[in-house]
């Protein structure tokens, strides 16, 4: 036999880095020649004598460049070159086979390269073209190298990209989880594009009780977005939770941004400031859409775009002044990115604004999802470009007397109020409660069984007192649903009735006490009657025995409709 | 403080977030915790990690899916309780019919 793989030992071993050439043919001479040419031109060479010796050691030797000779017993050159490409694709490699045949037919030349050759040189060959052929492939090769290369590099930069798409958006849902962006008077809908939004939707609550909101679109989306979003949502929480201003805010806010941002990137946003108790909204708008307000289902005013977006201006030439407007409970007002009037439909027309005010026209009484339905329609599966994020804030009934932290008084006041039936409609007065209760740090280690306390002392005033709801009602878990069936229903049709919530503070963190006394309007209850006793295993009237244990003193008066209860520290709880 | 709230199927478990207040506003969602359940859920977490606040409604609601469980404590869990909440709890003797963690 002839000198086998790699070349034989007389010989002068190849560059381990040179390229490998498979060179298969039956007939000796043909291979001797072919091995000896390919050697002197600096080649690894490795030979076979039929098909299935080739493939073999093709699966198992990295090749450069394949020479296949047509004719051979056991696998001939078609059917070796075949299984090579296929080798090749599960290797995600480029081989390129290049048939040396004697044959000169048209149909076998074709074949070559139908079953997957890269060209054919006719026998008897000369040195430069056989040379020449090579480098073509071999230029051809180093092609496919360098798009895979590219391909692998552009596929981990995807996987990146898309891995950062989504830090961004767990950023906005967290940022926006924080928010208050359930509370009952609010309605939202955020459609971003792709997975990470530019728009941001907070809602907060001062201790004083006015809501503020902030609908803001960075320029951008994804990380870079998210980046400026989370200062911007921790200084409008943090400053609406002290009971600061939206003028304040959006100082703020402009300052951190123009001085922690790459210019370029800016936040167009629109602040509100709903003090229903005042009759009063404030307003912020710097780059977001008119504002529109309805009363009566009626348009009664708009509420432009008066200031640059935030972290564009310096400090000093930030102008903070707001717009003001009376405003009545039930009053709507829809806030919304420029993205929903930029919707386009599948004609490439945009949503627009006159779109948005036929949709609050045909105002059937739920005009938000009028808007929603109306924006589907038109868009019919159009794909958007911009993120879509509108906001209807529905004018809430106002709070008597919310009292600030910082008035609070002498004699430990914090706050007094009487929730009418509207109020109670509203159904946000415990959480207003907790937002006053949260600005005072003494109270950090007890908000939860003070939650509970008011809460219990409400709801039982509110259920039992105001609504004479019957707590019997929850036997079970159908008249569990049919109990809070009931309070709905006699909530919204509630005409007279009334509680009154007083919070009084005394102490520090050290020891201190919250007195909580509740007064209704209802006829009371035997008092003397109540279960006293925790009965962990009923489902009703578990309620007062609860807030009973939080509390070191609980006492129904009068008619049992005016309760006094005191939570203190330390020792609270036995 | 978002009363947004999920559901999480892994195995035989279902589990139930609560984010905020846990109250009374969530008795249909609690319901369908376990009426709407998967048939392969024989077993339920009620996570509390990001839960602030709860009242007696919650612990009625605890209650009826106790009942559904036909009393089997091994097949409720109520995991990650704030302090806070975890004295609520203790004090309604809740310990005494839950796992609570």
């Amino acid at each position: 036999m002839t000198m086998k793989n790699p070349p034989g030992s007389d010989l002068p071993v190849a560059d381990p880095s040179a390229d490998a050439v498979l060179v298969v043919d039956d007939n000796l001479l043909n291979r001797t020649l072919l091995q000896e040419l390919l050697r002197l031109e600096g080649y690894r060479v490795y030979v076979a004598e039929d098909g299935a010796e080739a493939v073999d050691l093709f699966s198992t030797v990295h090749m450069d460049l394949v020479l296949m000779d047509v004719m051979m017993p056991m696998m001939d050159g078609y059917a070796a070159t075949r299984r090579i490409k296929e080798l090749c694709a599960e290797r995600d490699q480029y081989c390129p086979v290049l048939f040396v045949t004697a044959m000169t037919d048209e149909q076998s030349l074709v074949a070559c390269i139908e079953c997957g050759g890269d060209g054919f040189l006719v026998k008897p060959y000369n040195r430069v073209i056989l040379r020449a052929k090579m480098r073509a492939l071999e230029r051809t090769r180093d092609l496919y190298a360098l798009v895979q290369r590219q391909k692998q590099e552009l596929e981990a930069h995807h996987e990146r990209l898309c891995h950062e798409h989504e830090i961004a958006e767990r950023t906005f849902s967290k940022l926006m989880q924080a928010a208050d962006l359930d509370a009952p008077n609010l309605k939202h809908l955020l459609a971003p594009v792709g997975l990470a939004s530019g728009d941001l939707l907070l809602a907060e609550y001062r201790p004083d009780g006015v809501q503020q909101i902030l609908l803001g679109d960075f320029t951008g989306h994804g990380l870079a977005a998210a980046m400026g979003a989370i200062p911007v949502a921790d200084i409008f929480q943090s400053m609406t939770r002290k009971g600061l201003g939206i003028d304040s805010i959006a100082t703020e806010i402009n300052a951190k941004l123009k001085a922690k941002l790459p210019v370029g990137l800016f936040l167009a946003a629109c602040l509100l400031a709903i003090d229903a108790s005042a009759g009063r909204m404030q307003l912020w708008n710097g780059g977001i859409p008119d504002v529109l307000c309805r009363r009566d289902r009626k348009p009664f005013a708009r509420l432009k775009s008066r200031h640059l977006p935030l972290g564009i201006l310096d400090h000093t030439a930030f102008d903070a002044q707001l717009d003001e407007l009376a405003i009545q409970p039930g009053d709507c007002l829809y806030a919304y990115s420029d993205g929903l009037l930029e919707a386009i439909n599948p004609q490439g027309e945009m949503f627009g604004e006159a779109r948005l005010e036929t949709a609050l026209a045909a105002d059937d009484g739920r005009p938000f999802a009028g808007i929603c339905t109306a924006l589907d329609a038109f868009r019919s599966g159009q794909s958007q470009h911009d993120d879509i994020t509108l906001i209807e804030i529905q004018c809430p009934a106002p709070v008597v007397a919310w009292r600030a932290p910082e008035a609070r008084k002498k004699d430990g006041a914090l706050v007094s109020v009487e929730c009418g039936p509207d109020r109670l409609r509203q159904d946000d007065t415990l959480t207003l409660l907790m937002r006053l209760l949260e600005t005072f740090p003494e109270l950090d280690a007890h908000r939860g069984r003070l939650y509970t306390v008011v809460a219990e002392l409400f709801n039982n005033a509110l259920d039992h007192g105001v609504l004479r709801l019957d707590s019997v009602l929850k036997r079970d878990a159908d008249s569990f649903d049919a109990y809070y069936l009931q309070r709905e229903q006699r909530l919204q049709q509630l005409s007279a009735g009334s509680i009154r919530i007083a919070l009084r503070l005394t102490g520090d963190s050290a020891a201190g006490a919250v007195e909580v006394t509740i007064e209704d309007s209802g006829q009371g209850f035997d008092y003397t009657a109540e279960v006293s006793q925790l009965n962990a295993g009923a489902l009703a009237r578990r309620g007062l025995p609860l807030a009973r244990a939080l509390c070191s003193r609980l006492e129904f008066q009068g008619a049992g409709n005016r309760v006094e209860a005191v939570y203190h520290w330390p020792d609270a709880v036995a | 403080m978002s009363g947004t709230d999920e559901m999480v199927v892994e195995g035989n478990t279902r589990t139930l977030h609560i984010d905020g207040k846990f109250d009374f506003k969530l008795h249909r969602r609690f319901r369908e915790l376990y009426e709407k359940a998967p048939p392969e859920v024989n077993t339920y977490v009620i996570d509390l990690s990001r839960t602030d606040y709860m009242d007696s409604s919650a612990l009625g609601m605890l209650l009826l899916l106790r009942e559904h469980v036909q009393d089997d404590r091994d097949r409720v869990q109520v995991i990650n309780c704030n302090p806070e909440i975890r004295k609520i709890l203790e004090i309604a003797n809740f310990d005494k019919l839950f796992d609570i963690s």
